[in-house]
């Protein structure tokens, strides 16, 4: 398969994929930059909220793959995919 | 800019561009350089290598869906196990004993590093039209210019190497690609470019409760030093994924094998 074969649907994960790449790559090199001319604060609250993202794109991923099984009907593998999304989203709450 | 900072960048860098070319996270490259070279603490190391892998899992999202060679239907099945794993060693972060861990991850490095040198020049490919079974799949394979087709074997194996590797991604930080990409290469029967695109679907979803658990306990500080990191991160990624299509499949295996091999010395000899 090419790129020129892809669907909406892939469409907008390559997109999701792309900004939220964007958005990392804004934010380590603004929360550096920040750290750099001596905004401490700033800079800490830039990454957190980077590394916040970071751990949002696998999540958003998996969800992508869920959508595509339920699509397909694959209600196996759709329940798999619920199920490791229900394990990392219990893993995070557990912690907040 | 400091050294500590140079060299943090540089070995993210490194790591990137060993996901880039066989799917691991670089995790297992990262703790002994951010805890040894660099001089932060085992657990600080941990939590900035495992932003570094974040970062890798992420890079490869920018790629066109349809030229991903991952497995999604793989991937989902063995999540299940690692991020199980991964939560368990979150829980128990301070009982395992660190020397009885080493020994289990150089034991199994060891005898995957093996199987991968006896099985250098064996394909996992099999003629268009076969049997492929649930979790086998097809893709066009830039090395012979056709498509091929494949068909996962051994899945509980994978399964609990996937359980190990998860309980390895909290406790030490690497990503667990290490472990996978061979393990489903040489045992599984999955073409290694596609073991290596599905590891690293794999090993950003298994790093989540990870770097969850050791956010929680303060190990990242003001992230600084994972910030630095992950940027070397993302510039190795680029690279690697320049090179990669340029790399026959029988090199990028002799490098996962030696790497492994290394890695397999260093936690049986040097603990």
């Amino acid at each position: 398969m090419t790129a020129s074969e892809e669907t909406g649907f892939d469409r907008a994960r390559r997109t999701f994929g792309q900004v939220a790449y964007g958005g990392v790559v804004l934010g380590l090199c603004g929360g550096v930059l920040l750290h750099f001319v001596q905004q401490r604060a700033m800079a800490s609250l830039v990454l957190a909220l980077t590394c916040g993202l970071l751990m949002t794109v696998p999540a958003v991923n998996l969800l992508a793959v869920l959508v595509e099984e339920l699509r397909r009907r694959d209600w196996a593998f759709a329940a798999l995919a619920a199920a490791v999304l229900a394990l990392i989203g219990y893993a995070v709450m557990a912690r907040l | 800019m400091q050294t500590a900072e140079l060299l943090a960048l540089g070995a993210g860098a490194l790591a990137g561009c060993l996901g880039a070319l066989v799917g691991i996270g670089g995790g297992v490259l990262l703790v002994p350089v951010l805890n040894v070279a660099i001089g932060l603490s085992f657990n600080q190391a941990t939590a900035a290598s495992l932003v570094g892998v974040l970062a890798t899992s992420s890079s490869a999202g920018i790629a066109p869906v349809r030229r991903r060679f991952h497995n999604a239907r793989l991937a989902i099945l063995l999540l299940l196990f690692s991020v199980s794993g991964a939560m368990l060693g979150a829980k128990n972060l301070a009982t395992f004993s660190d020397s009885s861990l080493k020994l289990i991850f150089g034991v199994t490095a060891a005898v995957i590093a093996a199987v991968m040198f006896v099985r250098l020049n064996t394909r996992n490919v099999l003629p268009i039209g076969s049997d492929i079974g649930v979790l086998g799949g097809r893709f066009h394979d830039d090395d012979t210019g056709g498509d091929v087709e494949y068909r996962v074997r051994r899945v509980p194996l994978a399964a609990a190497v996937s359980f190990a590797a998860g309980v390895l991604t909290s406790l030490i930080g690497i990503g667990g690609g290490i472990l996978i990409v061979p393990m489903l290469n040489a045992l599984c029967g999955v073409p290694l470019r596609v073991a290596a695109a599905t590891s690293v679907l794999m090993i950003g979803v298994t790093a989540v409760p990870s770097l969850a658990a050791r956010w929680a306990n303060g190990d990242l500080g003001d992230f600084h030093m994972a910030a630095m990191t992950a940027i070397g991160v993302l510039l190795g990624f680029q690279l690697g994924r320049t090179i990669s299509p340029l790399a026959p499949v029988k090199s990028l295996k002799v490098v996962m094998a030696a790497l492994v091999s290394l890695v397999a010395v260093q936690y049986l000899f040097r603990r």
